[in-house]
């Protein structure tokens, strides 16, 4: 103030110019931190929630996987009738000749089987003793990553009166 | 000099004046300044916090409707089980083909039949599942309810057994027909069950009943000698018939009690026809490869492919009582069929 006070005008207007000028620098610095400090706060939480999105979507994936594994083995159009009791459905049973006819009936109703199934195979293999190998459905995503289950099953032939011990195979596909 | 001097000193006054005017605008300047990054600041914070909501409650509502979908197909394999259920206190919108909470809406797939309220709110679920046989084993319903919908059976007919094989866990009662007057409101919503009721246009409710939103209040009248199910909804202290629709089995009857309106009952009564055709197929296939393995056995006379084939026409056709009566005669030929394999130690076709 004092110097301003013995100098002539154009100077010390000059000098407050300047003042001024820091003072508006030192605003937009410290406006600048503020958003470079949210920018990288958002990306933080962006990277966070991505992470963890992809974390539930495995987690669904898992699910929906369990969920086929779950429907197939409960399907009426697999599972025998107890010979005593024809209304009485077995448990993890699944009926030979039922497993064939729905190979067809498959191909026929493919749209209804897809909304069911989705992307994925499904296989009943006969383990004990030693025989076939039925794909029931198969329909890939093109995509190298699958949920793979497998369900102990008795396959039971009507005519034969026989059990045989079996393996449900449902590999869900992403 | 003097006048060098005069100049100076009005110099002096004139940059004094510009300075206190640029020390005006300076101050005003800067206040307007932080007003504007002020709002900025607060609009972007405003924003991202709304946008969070928003986020929030879409992942709650998937979530919600994942956990649904998990907790159907897992209900629906265990049946004639009745399970509680917590859950957030949401409405949760059920129709035939969707499911949806907020604004997120789910598919409800072809194969799940689901016979549910409109609109589900409170902390509790009911779930219970019921199977389906004709006289194989077709499907398993999925019936939704919660403890605020209480279920009124009027004591004619079938009610007894009907009414005995619903879980306790159900808010439940069974009345006299000359006791409907003097039901009074308990603040759940009320579905009145009649059977074989000549008119329940004629019935009267009690003047607290009267009182209740008609939304909340509807009946159905099962007429049982013709597969045949009126559906009422509430006009005052009357009801007034909303349309009819058909029934085949003890579970169509409970889901018919079940459902919301009458356009979801008859949309799953159509996916159950649908699979009952699916179905039928299989256990025709199968009745085909056993008459070749017994061919001119003594079984072979039994094996009637044509009662699968009628019931594939007719299940994939119009759904009507007429076509539901035709299907339980075939049935019941059916099933003396199969009783005749199972006399002479054949085996049987389903």
């Amino acid at each position: 103030m004092r110097i301003c006070s013995h100098t002539p005008a154009q100077p010390c207007i000059k000098m407050k110019t300047k003042k001024a000028q820091i003072k508006m620098f030192e605003t937009i610095a410290v406006l600048l931190i503020f958003f470079i400090l949210i920018a990288f706060g958002l990306i933080f939480y962006s990277k966070v929630q991505r992470d963890s999105i992809q974390d539930t979507g495995k987690e669904y994936f898992e699910l929906k996987a369990i969920q086929t594994a779950q429907l197939v083995s409960f399907l009426p159009e697999l599972q025998c009738t107890s010979p005593t009791s024809v209304n009485i459905v077995g448990d993890a049973c699944f009926d030979a000749f039922k497993i064939i006819a729905l190979k067809d009936i498959i191909e026929d109703n493919y749209g209804y089987y897809f909304d069911l199934f989705g992307f994925s195979k499904i296989t009943v293999e006969q383990i004990y003793p030693l025989g076939k190998k039925w794909v029931i459905y198969n329909k890939s995503s093109g995509k190298s990553s699958k949920s793979s289950l497998q369900i102990p099953v008795l396959i039971y032939n009507a005519s034969s009166r026989e059990n045989y011990f079996g393996v449900l195979n449902v590999d869900v596909y992403e | 000099m003097l006048n060098i001097f005069g100049l100076s000193i009005l110099l002096k006054k004139q940059d004094y004046k510009m300075k206190s005017k640029k020390g005006v605008i300076s101050i005003q300047f800067n206040w307007i300044f932080i007003l504007i990054i002020g709002v900025l600041i607060l609009l972007f914070f405003g924003s991202f916090v709304v946008k969070l909501k928003n986020n929030s409650d879409i992942t709650i509502a998937n979530t919600i409707i994942t956990n649904m979908q998990t907790i159907m197909t897992g209900a629906e394999v265990s049946t004639k089980t009745i399970t509680s259920i917590k859950i957030p206190d949401r409405e949760i919108r059920f129709s035939c083909d969707f499911i949806s909470v907020g604004d997120v809406e789910d598919e409800i797939t072809k194969n799940k039949i689901v016979f549910s309220p409109e609109s589900i709110k409170g902390r509790t679920l009911l779930t219970w599942a019921l199977d389906w046989n004709t006289p194989y084993h077709v499907s398993n319903f999925l019936c939704l309810t919660t403890p605020s919908y209480k279920y009124i059976f009027i004591n004619s007919g079938d009610a007894q057994e009907l009414y005995n094989s619903l879980p306790s866990k159900i808010t439940k009662d069974i009345v006299n027909p000359e006791g409907i007057p003097n039901i009074k409101d308990t603040g759940n919503y009320l579905k009145f069950v009649f059977f074989n009721n000549p008119k329940p246009e004629d019935v009267t409710l009690s003047s607290s009943i009267k009182s209740v939103s008609d939304k909340e209040v509807s009946a159905i009248n099962v007429i049982s000698g013709t597969n045949k199910i009126e559906f009422y909804e509430k006009e005052g202290a009357k009801f007034k018939l909303s349309g009819t629709a058909g029934y085949l089995g003890d579970p169509m009857i409970l889901g018919a009690m079940f459902s919301g309106n009458l356009v979801d009952y008859k949309c799953n009564i159509e996916k159950a026809f649908n699979k009952l055709s699916i179905v039928s197929r299989i256990y025709g296939k199968r009745t085909e490869y056993l008459q070749d393995l017994y061919a001119g056995g003594v079984c072979m006379p039994y094996y009637d492919l044509s009662i699968f084939s009628d019931i594939i026409t007719k299940s994939k056709g119009e759904i009507n009582t007429g076509s539901i009566q035709s299907i339980e005669s075939d049935i019941n030929n059916l099933k003396l069929k199969n009783e005749n394999l199972q006399s002479y130690s054949c085996p049987t076709m389903y």
